[in-house]
């Protein structure tokens, strides 16, 4: 569960990229973000993973109150979310096996879970046979895809994806977009931003649209 | 998490039936995770060793440089520290050159004079007192003497017997000697007492000014070390800034950031204390032929002293200590400025 109260963000230098934000996103719902550049999308998913801190207001992760969350925590906290972003945050001096398994080694997993745990998330993004490739040697879709491995692979309890297909053609972009909600159908609470409206229109998940900071939409 | 808020309008495809025992699956799998608390924290030291080795292996030339400065910089202060060592050794046994000699009255007879002997060996400020009778006196006198003969012309011995004290010496104070040599003038047996302090002096002041240089020398070049090992890993974690990002937005903590950064730092530190070892030993080692053939020119049976087992551990220990306090320095500074 994800709860926004009356949320703000003021960034330093006087920007106010969300006012008053207050939502409510249950447990294993699938939420799009949507809105145009500049809206705030990103800086509400920041604000999830604690990448940026609001300015006032309340968010509420799964009854954890984030504002009361102690900075030695934090890295706890992000271990229960997988994050997707834009460009696929990858490390090209290790192997796609690697870069997917990055979650799992932080988290200390022994290594036999980790090699199945691995392939069972490169297996449902449709990697399992490029695992030991370099990321350099995929194509955008699938580095996005790797991206979606290394966020699935420690089973969060958070889904967070940043326009996770504002590379790709419209193709690609229909199967990320079912690929997430297929990962949604385990009960994973998913909300992804994205600035492209007609793909959104394809799917039949909630909307929440932000325009200038402000939540203006909220549709089922 | 009450389902039934869900919005009726979502047609979802999600059947809840099924999701419900795949939820349930995964937090079981969530609480495996954790499973062995101990071994987890071995497996992060291994992978961060590991993943240290790698990156000096990555970037072999500067690894050997940064290396090599840090060998050169500990090895530097041992190398004088056995200067140090040497000059000591060559004062040698200062107890036995350090002496008062006790001229007593005529007066004082023999057996007075041995009295006097066992009672000044057991003060404890005292190692060890010699008795030179006024008989040996002459005869040694003689035998080194051209004289020797012009004192028979005298017919009766002018030499007092002679108490040669050995006083025990602190380096650091040569007062306690005339201290004790006034005391020990102020005895009624004792005619004069005569302490010879300016060589031992000027031997002590020298020790003394060489000790202090290597102390500076080597907090000077301890303070060197870090900021070369500081540096070093700071370039270190601006080359893994993506990488350092990427485990920090996974959850990864700041100390299993740090963690490879501090075992390379480490790394550095040993192998440049392992290398400043080798150097120093291969120069002793040099140095000890000429040394000791010097030595046995002069009759001496002095041998160069090189580094013992005790300071090479010391010197291990420091490169290692240095490395860690070079490497914490820099990365913590690094993940504070990141602010992720
Ligand atoms: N780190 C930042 N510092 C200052 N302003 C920022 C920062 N990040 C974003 N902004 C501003 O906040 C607003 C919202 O940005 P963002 O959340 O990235 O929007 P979106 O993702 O919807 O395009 C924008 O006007 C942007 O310029
Ligand atoms: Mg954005």
């Amino acid at each position: 569960m994800i709860r926004f109260e009356h949320v703000r963000k003021r960034y330093p230098g006087g920007h106010e990229a969300l006012k008053n934000v207050s939502f409510r996103l249950d447990s294993g719902e699938m939420a799009f973000l949507t809105g145009h550049s500049g809206a705030g999308k990103s800086t509400l998913l920041k604000l999830i993973a604690l990448i940026e801190r609001p300015s006032h207001g309340s968010i509420w992760v799964n009854q954890r109150n984030l504002a009361r969350l102690h900075p030695r925590d934090i890295p706890g906290h992000r271990r229960r979310l997988g994050i997707i972003f834009q460009n696929p945050t990858l490390l090209f001096d290790r192997s796609v096996y690697e870069n997917t398994a990055v979650p799992l080694r932080i988290a200390g997993c022994p290594e036999a879970e980790t090699a199945r745990r691995v392939r069972a998330a490169l297996d449902q993004v449709g990697l399992l046979d490029k695992e030991r490739l370099n990321p350099v040697a995929l194509s955008g879709g699938e580095q996005q895809r790797l991206g979606i491995a290394r966020a699935i692979v420690a089973k969060p309890e958070v889904i967070l994806a940043d326009e996770p297909t504002g590379n790709l053609d419209p193709v690609l972009s229909r199967e990320i977009m079912q690929l997430f909600q297929r990962l949604n159908q385990v009960g994973v609470t998913t909300l992804i931003a994205s600035h492209d409206l007609d793909l959104i229109r394809e799917f039949p998940n909630r909307q929440l649209t932000l325009a200038r900071g402000e939540l203006v939409g909220d549709r089922s | 998490m009450s389902r039934r808020r869900r919005r009726p309008g979502a047609t979802f495809v999600s059947p809840r039936p099924r999701a419900e025992p795949a939820a349930r699956k995964d937090r079981r799998n969530r609480r495996q995770a954790p499973r062995g608390r101990g071994g987890s924290i071995a497996r992060h030291h291994w992978q961060a060793l590991r993943s240290a080795m790698h990156r000096l292996v990555k970037t072999p030339l500067a690894t050997l440089m940064t290396v090599m400065v840090i060998a050169v910089a500990l090895s530097l202060p041992a190398a004088l520290q056995i200067v140090v060592k040497n000059a000591h050794a060559v004062s040698g046994n200062l107890e036995h050159k350090a002496q008062i000699s006790l001229f007593l009255r005529q007066r004082v007879t023999e057996g007075q004079a041995r009295e006097l002997q066992q009672q000044l060996a057991e003060r404890s400020e005292i190692v060890a007192v010699e008795f030179i009778s006024r008989q040996q006196a002459l005869e040694e006198f003689r035998s080194l003497s051209e004289f020797g003969s012009a004192l028979d012309t005298l017919g009766e011995n002018p030499l007092p017997h002679v108490l040669l004290v050995y006083p025990r010496v602190d380096q650091h104070d040569t007062e306690q000697l005339e201290t004790l040599r006034a005391d020990l003038a102020a005895l009624p047996q004792v005619e004069l007492a005569q302490l010879d302090l300016a060589w031992l002096q000027r031997l002590f002041a020298i020790i003394e000014i060489l000790q202090r240089s290597v102390a500076f020398i080597s907090l000077f070049l301890t303070f060197a070390v870090i900021l070369v090992v500081a540096n070093t890993i700071r370039l270190m974690s601006q080359n893994y800034r993506e990488e350092i990002e990427v485990f920090k937005l996974v959850g990864a903590s700041d100390a299993y950031v740090r963690r490879p950064f501090l075992y390379s730092g480490l790394l550095y530190g040993f192998a440049g204390g392992l290398l400043a070892l080798l150097m120093v030993l291969l120069a002793t080692l040099w140095l000890s032929g000429p040394v000791n053939e010097l030595a046995r020119l002069y009759h001496s049976d002095y041998r160069l002293q090189g580094l013992d087992w005790r300071d090479g551990l010391t010197l291990l220990v420091t490169g290692l200590l240095l490395g860690f306090g070079g490497s914490w320095a820099a990365v913590s500074r690094y993940l504070r400025e990141l602010q992720l």
